[in-house]
């Protein structure tokens, strides 16, 4: 289960109050997305209360996250939160590693135009690039060969917080991203 | 707790599983899962062998120049008892000697004195700038789409002889197990990139071009890319549009490194289906197989050759020769004859081309003719179908026919297999012998001329291309 909603139509839709799990409300809050990018995400949980109520659930129930881990992003380019309720039950075996972000991304049917990989995870690229603005994945410390792809990058120049989608594993905490646009 | 269950169950997903594949025999190959070891699992791999490597350390900072990839499947082919000799730890691990002794103690001296990572990076840009990364003059054979208001060049085309179509998808950019002496190794280091975003350019292009009759999908190598992509490459090429295009190949070395790609992978049976439906429609597919060994030739390997051809694949062989790998008659012979047996087409034995580290796997010219020749002559006419030994540079795809003495001079017979302009094809020259040299531009013309009978032409063919380039910028 997934969902992709663009900003405009958050804009465009009208918002009712529901309480977000103070665990969900820190895990936006604290995360290095921009302050408008956090409130965005919040309004659209206030319009969206079937997904209000799924992450609530996540966030509370450590067993349902032993099952489901969210993966909630934003995608600059295409203006876009993307929430994947991404199922640990199975590991995705591909592009990339074996339960990789990108694995996760293709296996819930989010194409090139969402989360490019010219190299279809095969770490030879740095099209996958992703910042990761809150939560840990499983293998923290990137691999020297993700190190070598990521210095190589002109059109998104490393930041600390970027790993490469096809490298990076998804572990047992939520995953808060941002999909950067390139450099003018 | 019902709750939960339900909200669980609406995370589930599926995903298309490996299948075992089963042979004519009963015999059954079981999916290998493809699994990348990249440099810094060297020792690991060492140690998982028991094998204290006296090399470790230089093969590390090699890896760290030209790319190192391997696979489950060729370590296992690998003999550890013996690896240093072993054809396959030669073709796929780094050697010391791959780089010069100074530029190794540069790099070490760099890391033992706690070099930033930036500065060695910069190093290692530095020596493989000087490994030429770019050879044959590859960007101008990228060609130019002719638009009314906006002519550009393709960066991932070439078309360099008149019939062939040459396409680097951007999910080919890879293989799955990286050659020491890949000609192409600043592809796998993120520069020199050559790619198609999508198959938009080549279609329009080969809209625009109906003398061309071959496309060749290559790389990196293609085997890597998923059936899908196949299928948005070839199915147009279906339409009447494209009724020139005869032939699809498919340069890649899956069928070796990753022969599970044609038999277990999970999309095996869409790749397969797709081709067949290329094939039904009256084309054909020639799989341009990259053998360096016999020792590669793996049960897998032959059902995965098997499969192809049942469906109307066929598929011609090729390796150029390279010292410590397959620089001898016999191993030649017994891999073209082995081919032959298993309905493959020896297509090409191809000369180490003048890039990587060429120092350390060069054959001199003198020494592949040799090994040619000796090679044919251990096997019947059926195997004699692989040219060579061939140089594919600049100016065309040059072969060494022969050495003869000449009006009192010893020279090499050579002929253009290909031309970059097709009146020069089938064109037969001569050199001076030269025991050592090794590649085209150490040989000088025979018979006391002053440049060989292409090379006016071909200067100008490369201006001619700059003006054209210039004026769409």
């Amino acid at each position: 289960m997934s969902v992709m909603v663009s900003l405009r139509e958050i804009n465009e839709q009208t918002t009712t109050h529901y309480d977000i799990a103070p665990e969900l409300n820190l895990f936006i809050q604290s995360s290095e997305w921009a302050k408008p990018i956090q409130e965005l995400f919040l309004k659209f949980l206030s319009s969206h209360h079937d997904h209000a109520q799924r992450l609530n659930m996540l966030f509370s129930s450590t067993d349902l996250l032993a099952q489901c881990v969210p993966i909630i992003t934003y995608n600059e380019v295409l203006e876009s939160f993307i929430i994947i309720y991404s199922d640990k039950t199975t590991t995705p075996p591909e592009p990339g590693e074996p339960g990789s972000v990108l694995s996760y991304f293709r296996s819930y049917g989010y194409t090139e135009k969402v989360l490019c990989s010219d190299c279809y995870g095969q770490l030879s690229c740095s099209s996958c690039a992703i910042e990761i603005h809150n939560g840990t994945p499983e293998n923290r410390v990137p691999r020297e060969e993700e190190y070598d792809m990521l210095d190589i990058d002109n059109e998104k120049p490393a930041t600390s917080f970027t790993r490469l989608s096809c490298q990076t594993i998804v572990g047992s905490t939520p995953l808060l991203l941002t999909i950067r646009k390139p450099v003018a | 707790m019902n709750h939960q269950k339900s909200l669980a169950d609406q995370f589930k997903i599926e995903f298309l599983q490996p299948k075992p594949w089963e042979c004519s025999d009963g015999y059954v190959v079981e999916h290998k899962p493809y699994k990348k070891y990249l440099r810094t699992d060297i020792k690991d791999i060492f140690k998982s062998k028991g094998i204290v490597d006296p090399y470790l350390k230089q093969r590390e900072i090699v890896a760290q120049v030209y790319p190192f990839k391997i696979n489950q499947h060729i370590i296992d082919l690998i003999d550890w008892d013996h690896y240093h000799f072993d054809p396959l730890f030669q073709l796929t691990f780094p050697q010391p000697d791959m780089l010069l002794a100074d530029e190794l103690v540069r790099i070490e001296k760099m890391i033992e004195d706690k070099c930033s990572r930036d500065e060695i990076a910069h190093a290692i840009s530095d020596l493989r700038s000087d490994k030429n990364p770019a050879p044959a003059n590859q960007a101008s054979n990228r060609p130019i789409i002719l638009e009314e208001d906006h002519s550009y060049e393709c960066e991932g085309l070439q078309h360099k002889y008149s019939k062939t179509c040459l396409m680097f998808h951007k999910n080919a950019q890879t293989c799955h197990a990286y050659c020491t002496y890949c000609f192409r190794f600043n592809q796998f280091v993120g520069k020199d990139k050559f790619l198609e975003q999508d198959t938009v350019n080549l279609h329009k292009y080969l809209r625009q071009h109906k003398e061309i009759s071959d496309v060749l999908i290559t790389g990196g190598d293609p085997g890597t890319m998923k059936s899908d992509v196949f299928e948005s490459i070839l199915e147009p090429l279906m339409e009447p549009d494209f009724n020139h295009i005869k032939n699809i190949r498919m340069g890649t070395k899956a069928l070796t490194y990753h022969p599970y790609r044609f038999l277990t992978d999970p999309d095996a049976d869409a790749l397969l289906a797709c081709f067949e439906k290329f094939i039904n429609k009256g084309k054909h597919i020639s799989i341009m197989a990259h053998f360096s060994h016999f020792n590669e030739i793996s049960r897998p390997t032959i059902e995965a050759v098997k499969r192809l051809r049942q469906i109307g694949c066929n598929i011609r062989t090729q390796a150029p020769i390279m010292r410590y790998i397959n620089d001898n008659p016999l191993v030649w012979a017994t891999m073209w004859e082995k081919q032959v047996q298993y309905g493959m087409i020896p297509y090409y034995m191809f000369i180490a081309r003048d890039t990587g580290p060429q120092c350390y796997f060069e054959v001199p010219l003198a020494k592949a003719l040799y090994i040619y020749s000796e090679a044919r002559k251990k096997m019947s006419g059926l195997s004699h179908t692989a040219r060579g030994p061939s140089m594919s540079c600049g100016p065309g795809k040059v072969c060494v026919v022969g050495k003869e003495r000449v009006a009192g001079e010893d020279v090499f017979v050579l002929k253009f297999l290909q031309g970059r302009l097709n009146s020069w094809c089938d064109r037969v020259f001569f050199a001076k012998y030269d025991e050592k040299a090794t590649w085209l531009d150490q040989l000088k013309p025979a018979f006391g001329e002053k440049e060989f009978f292409f090379e006016a032409e071909y200067r100008d063919y490369l201006e001619s291309k700059k003006m054209a380039v210039h004026q769409c910028q």
